[in-house]
């Protein structure tokens, strides 16, 4: 009879998980599955059977010098964002929690906006900002004085594209690092940095020694947002350039979209989607790691 | 002489915070200027400041431009959208958080692993399993893939908040005889309210700025929704600045409405998922 009970009870909880476990296996975990099978096979997407290759389609990627440009722009957009986006939102969260600081809910309010934005619309405006006829960002460098400067075709310029696509990135992002460094500044004992001031630290060393260590835990986290982030990095690559011009801005997700639906090349887009998936799971599972250790 | 020292370094902290506050929503707002002003094709310089003001395009793109249509296809999408999410959530989240059954926190680690994959990184079998459903070019494909993408993060955010609910409360429900099913409904939904609005915020945003799958899933001009209509119409009438600025004024007033109201939501959802994972 108590076992009986035991099952039916079982059954009963797991019931109210069913539902989302049904759609999370059907939408998320079969789809990435058969992506690994698609990645063993050269398909094109019309024809009704795939042709399997084995590791072939690894190799390719191997060998693959637009891989490597888009990894490498992968990895700048990492640097990029940890150093910008996450040191500025640091910086105004501090900012914004001295006491001599007025109309606090106005900077929260505004900073975190660009978040929220579609980033279609994002990227219209930056297109326009850049613009060579019309843009904003010429106009300031003429003003300036910096005329090689303004002449640059800022989306249109091999080297410099993914830098200026950088910029529009961390617009979007720097508020929301803002406003979780300010919940993580919001739960640090404020002794301490009553302690620091009374042991005469300056500023510097109040910022290195006191908060910093403090706030450990929220820099390894938005971090590996960043790190997380940056790998998954589409929407707005795709909106602006298209990964162009000559593949100089693209990006593993940009790479793997345009190789599968522009070149109908659906097995090799599939083994750059495993490759970007187990880049992001390693990276994840590090930091996951690194974390633990701190909590504990 | 300190005085005078601390009072310059506060004006000019000040300085930099409302530069930043320009530097945020200017290219936005610039938009918006854009959109009212009348065009003219001999300057075309959208960010020229208005002289007149105009409401025709803005008009315009909403009929001619369609984005009257795409604005009601992205509401169609988000409403299901994120009433199913939050149904699934809440319920998942009671038996993650609340309830105790064996292999529990096994599944719940097995479900979190989705949260490290990225959409692009499935993109290729789901276009072709909603292709099998007959779903392609509908708008229930860009609502029920969600059913499954968005639960990892549903779930780990209703599960921390249905955790921080004390045990006693389910104890005395049991206690007067109710089931879990009406714990869950009369006692547990109405305390996770805050979560719940905060999920919703969450979930109809990332809805209304979907663009990737609707990019993905439909082709025919009358299922798109705002961005991806968007993104059509900027192509459309790349000369018009006016009309262009004037879509991009449709498609941002909304969310930057339901952000200016929920704004305590979003920065606590944010702590929520952020801090407390």
């Amino acid at each position: 009879m108590g076992g009986k009970n035991k099952v039916k009870n079982w059954v009963e909880c797991f019931a109210f998980a069913l539902p989302a476990i049904f759609f999370y296996c059907l939408f998320l975990v079969v789809p990435i599955l058969s992506t690994v099978k698609i990645s063993f096979h050269e398909w094109n997407g019309a024809a009704p059977y795939m042709k399997w290759v084995g590791l072939d389609n690894y190799r390719r990627v191997l060998h693959d010098p637009i891989f490597y440009k888009a990894l490498g722009n992968n990895i700048i957009w990492i640097l990029f964002t940890i150093f910008i986006p996450v040191l500025l939102g640091l910086i105004f969260a501090i900012i914004l929690t001295q006491r001599f600081v007025k109309g606090k809910f106005l900077y929260r309010l505004t900073y975190f906006m660009p978040n929220v934005v579609s980033l279609v619309a994002v990227g219209i405006v930056w297109g326009w900002i850049y613009n060579p006829e019309f843009g904003v960002m010429g106009k300031m460098f003429r003003a300036l004085g910096l005329n090689s400067l303004a002449e640059i075709d800022y989306l249109g310029d091999e080297k410099l594209v993914i830098w200026f696509l950088l910029i529009a990135g961390s617009w979007t992002c720097y508020g929301f690092n803002m406003v979780v460094f300010l919940a993580g500044l919001q739960g640090i004992d404020s002794t301490y940095l009553e302690v620091a001031r009374l042991e005469g630290a300056n500023p510097v060393q109040k910022f290195f020694y006191v908060i910093v260590p403090l706030l450990k835990g929220t820099i390894v986290m938005l971090v590996s947002n960043s790190l997380i982030g940056s790998f998954k990095v589409f929407d707005l690559i795709y909106v602006m350039t298209k990964g162009g011009p000559y593949h100089s801005s693209e990006v593993i997700a940009t790479y793997m979209y345009n190789s599968a639906f522009g070149m109908n090349e659906y097995g090799y887009g599939s083994s750059l989607a495993v490759i970007l998936a187990v880049i992001i799971a390693v990276c994840a599972g590090v930091f996951m790691k690194l974390t633990d250790k701190d909590n504990t | 002489m300190n005085k005078m020292k601390k009072y310059i370094s506060s004006v000019m902290i000040h300085g930099i915070l409302i530069l930043f506050v320009f530097i945020s929503i200017l290219p936005i707002f610039w938009m918006w200027l854009a959109a009212i002003k009348p065009f003219d094709p001999s300057v075309n310089d959208p960010f020229a400041f208005p002289t007149a003001f105009t409401l025709e395009y803005i008009k315009e793109a909403w009929t001619t431009g369609r984005m009257g249509i795409y604005m009601k296809n992205s509401i169609m999408v988000a409403a299901p959208r994120v009433a199913v999410v939050l149904l699934l959530a809440s319920l998942a989240g009671y038996a993650f958080g609340k309830l105790k059954w064996k292999g529990r926190d096994l599944v719940f680690k097995f479900l979190l692993l989705g949260m490290m994959i990225p959409i692009n990184a499935m993109i290729i079998p789901l276009y072709y399993n909603v292709q099998r459903l007959g779903m392609i070019n509908s708008l229930q494909a860009m609502i029920l893939p969600y059913f499954g993408l968005s639960m990892p993060f549903a779930c780990f955010m209703m599960r921390s908040f249905f955790r921080e609910l004390p045990d006693e409360l389910v104890e005395s429900a049991t206690i007067d005889g109710a089931g879990k099913l009406k714990t869950w409904l009369y006692v547990m939904v109405p305390l996770t309210k805050p979560a719940l609005t905060t999920l919703l915020i969450f979930e109809f945003m990332w809805s209304w700025n979907d663009y990737l799958l609707p990019m993905l899933m439909v082709y025919d001009d009358k299922f798109r929704t705002l961005p991806l209509g968007l993104m059509y119409f900027q192509g459309e009438y790349t000369m018009n600045t006016s009309l262009i600025a004037a879509g991009v004024t449709i498609c941002t007033i909304p969310i930057l409405i339901v952000y200016s109201i929920f704004q305590r939501s979003f920065v606590e959802g944010i702590t929520a998922g952020a801090v407390k994972g």
